[in-house]
């Protein structure tokens, strides 16, 4: 597949949170302001393409070689895990702004399954390791890119005129769905 | 061979357990590298 044709699918028209539904709950729990939605979305795009490399070789050099592709769900699963503790260990000591922020969205990114999703898609869609790369790079954009997007419009939610039994997650759910419906080209 | 993945499952998983200690250390302090030992301690 066309490396363009990669990036602009897994951007846009497959978007990982609003084609696959993976990655909700931070979708949701962190995009009340701008600042925490684009420091979640930086902190997903570093673990996933860092594991995504990771857990491309891993694979395809150790678990294929010895017929333990089963065993893929377990490891990912580890190596994501073990990657969010150090980017929790690292953004503790050099930016404790950013740490204090995220709470306990951090360590859920171990269990953010848009993370264990790119990296398990990587291996179905047998990918070579540019494709990975650029794959893992564009959904993990995507997911900042919506998550963005949907805190920005969370805070003029915020201070507009909502009927009262909307206000709050109603009216947010609603147009996370209507971003869904436009994302799906359904509209 | 075939053992290979199971002992880097192992491995990986003692670290996880490792690393989220660290992570989990209640005390506040000042350049914190992580090590579940107050600064005095450190010295």
């Amino acid at each position: 597949m066309n490396l363009v044709n990669i990036f602009i699918t897994a951007l846009l028209t497959e978007n990982v949170v609003l084609t696959k539904f993976l990655g909700i709950c931070p979708f949701i729990g962190t995009s009340k302001s701008r600042k925490s939605a684009i420091s979640m979305g930086l902190s997903v795009m570093l673990v996933v393409t860092l594991s995504s490399i990771i857990t491309y070789f891993l694979y395809h050099y150790l678990l294929v070689p010895t017929n333990t592709e089963y065993l893929k769900t377990v490891l990912f699963v580890l190596v994501i895990a073990s990657f969010v503790q150090l980017l929790e260990i690292l953004l503790k000591r050099y930016f404790k702004s950013i740490h204090k922020m995220l709470g306990i969205y951090l360590p859920l990114i171990t269990t953010n399954c848009a993370v264990l999703g790119i990296v398990l898609l990587n291996i179905t869609n047998d990918f070579s390791f540019i494709e990975m790369l650029v794959y893992s790079v564009s959904s993990s954009l995507g997911f900042t890119f919506v998550i963005y997007l949907f805190s920005s419009m969370r805070e003029k939610i915020e201070n507009s005129d909502v009927p009262a039994p909307f206000r709050g997650y109603p009216i947010a759910l609603i147009t996370a769905a209507i971003m869904a419906l436009l994302f799906s080209r359904y509209v | 061979m075939i053992v290979i993945p199971f002992i880097l499952i192992i491995l990986l998983s003692i670290l996880t357990i490792y690393l989220t200690s660290k992570n989990n250390c209640k005390r506040d302090c000042k350049n914190c590298m992580g090590c579940n030992l107050y600064k005095e301690d450190r010295k």
